[in-house]
């Protein structure tokens, strides 16, 4: 199971190598756009959270632990629900404005 | 004796109404005040005038929509490198990316519903001006029935059409929205279901009002016409019989006075119609150039954007659609009213 962990930790970080080109292409989509950066930056954590998270499920269940890879989900869940709460907020502030001018 | 007493009475019934009296239109509102004609004689070209002017000034809103379009394909774009990146569907990121899409529409949707809604209250306070003054000009024209009737219908369904649209339709348009944001992010069945709901009964209710409202005035104008019609033409017989030697002379001179009469109405209702049309159009043309981009935007977004955010945004430009439709509805219902007017009566 070390071994495993290890290969995997050695792969991400290679792949970081070739995911930093395409960081950069999002940062410029996202100057472009002039979309909120607050909002993407909250998107690619998500996919960061929910790629490490699926890693470290695989893991436990491939060494038998499947009851920890399943807690290891719901830990994902909540972390990801807690990481989208600005946007939530954003939208839920809009309505209400909306609302107090109607 | 009896004979010329009444001739007098008879007289007075269809010349001192109308002889004095001038019947102008009121003027056209503010909002509709770029886009008026100086002259309005002509109806074809003061249109053409109207149309003109209102495609003259729509850049600044074509642009206005083209930057929301072109945010919405970079957050498509952006969400679709993020959905391969992770190598699988996620419902997290699409439920970000449609709490995103729904911020992004919120803000212009908003701006456009309140643009809906001040249209819908300048054409209504339009009509409640008009609409008097047709009635006046109609019955001076002899239509005393037709216009009592035409009146009390045109100012009833305008009224109640504007009170849905304002009090009830425009707040369900963003209850729609709200719902179709939360259908897209959580992909609730009965968020889905309540949100296809509202906007049936938006369709259904602009359809029956406007269904009723036709109905209505074919019926009136058919049947108050026709009764005006025998008036006329009994009161003519009754004076030409009545008063000898120029008992048709007078005849002849009383329908003189009913054609110009009639010439003052018809004069007041195409200005009517053209400030109408100049209240509308701008309005109308500022939110149809921000659903047909919309619409694109989501043709384009389908080749590689989530079904969900699809979604919403086809939702969004249903949202813009209706709210066309509602303003489209107020002034086909006012432009109907002003036609019948001017049909009037058959001399």
């Amino acid at each position: 199971m070390l071994l495993a962990v290890l290969v995997c930790a050695l792969i991400g970080i290679t792949a970081l190598n070739y995911l930093s080109h395409i960081l950069s292409f999002l940062k410029k989509i996202e100057m472009t756009s002039n979309l909120n950066g607050g909002f993407v930056a909250i998107l690619l954590k998500t996919v960061g959270i929910s790629i490490v998270s699926d890693i470290a499920i695989m893991i436990c269940n491939d060494s038998g632990n499947t009851a920890l890879g399943k807690i290891l989900n719901v830990l994902t869940t909540a972390v990801t629900l807690w990481v989208c709460m600005p946007l939530f907020t954003e939208l839920l502030d809009l309505m209400e404005n909306i609302l107090q001018a109607l | 004796m009896k004979k010329i007493i009444l001739f007098l009475i008879l007289l007075s019934t269809i010349i001192i109404s109308s002889s004095a009296t001038e019947y102008t239109a009121p003027d056209v509102p503010e909002s509709g005040e770029l886009y008026m004609p100086e002259d309005t004689q002509s109806f074809s070209e003061g249109l053409l005038f109207v149309l003109g002017s209102a495609l003259k000034h729509i850049a600044p809103d074509a642009a206005d929509a083209l930057k929301v379009c072109v945010k919405i394909l970079l957050l498509f774009l952006l969400v679709s490198i993020v959905d391969t990146v992770q190598g699988q569907h996620s419902m997290v990121v699409h439920l970000a990316a449609s709490v995103m899409l729904g911020i992004i529409m919120l803000q212009p949707a908003s701006t456009f519903f309140q643009l809906a809604f001040q249209t819908i209250n300048d054409m209504t306070q339009y009509g409640k001006l008009l609409i008097p003054v047709m009635s006046a000009a109609l019955a001076a024209q002899g239509g005393i029935t037709s216009s009592a009737a035409l009146y009390a219908g045109t100012t009833i369904f305008i009224s109640v059409l504007s009170l849905v649209i304002s009090s009830i339709i425009i707040p369900l348009l963003y209850i729609y929205l709200c719902l179709s944001i939360c259908c897209g992010a959580l992909g609730d069945k009965t968020l889905c279901t309540i949100r296809d709901f509202i906007k049936w009964l938006v369709t259904w209710t602009l359809k029956i009002i406007l269904y009723v409202f036709t109905g209505y005035i074919s019926i009136t104008g058919v049947i108050t016409g026709t009764t005006d019609a025998s008036a006329l033409k009994a009161a003519k017989l009754a004076i030409s019989g009545t008063v000898p030697v120029v008992g048709s002379i007078i005849s002849d001179a009383s329908d003189t006075v009913l054609i110009s009469a009639g010439f003052m109405k018809n004069t007041a209702g195409i200005y009517g119609i053209i400030a109408v049309i100049a209240v509308f159009i701008g309005p109308f043309l500022k939110i149809g150039i921000q659903y047909i981009a919309l619409k694109l935007t989501a043709g384009i977004c389908v080749t590689y954007g989530g079904r969900e955010e699809v979604n919403v945004l086809n939702d969004c430009a249903k949202a813009m659609g209706l709210a066309l439709g509602s303003i489209g509805a107020m002034c086909l219902m006012l432009l109907v009213g002003i036609v019948c007017f001017i049909k009037g009566v058959s001399l």
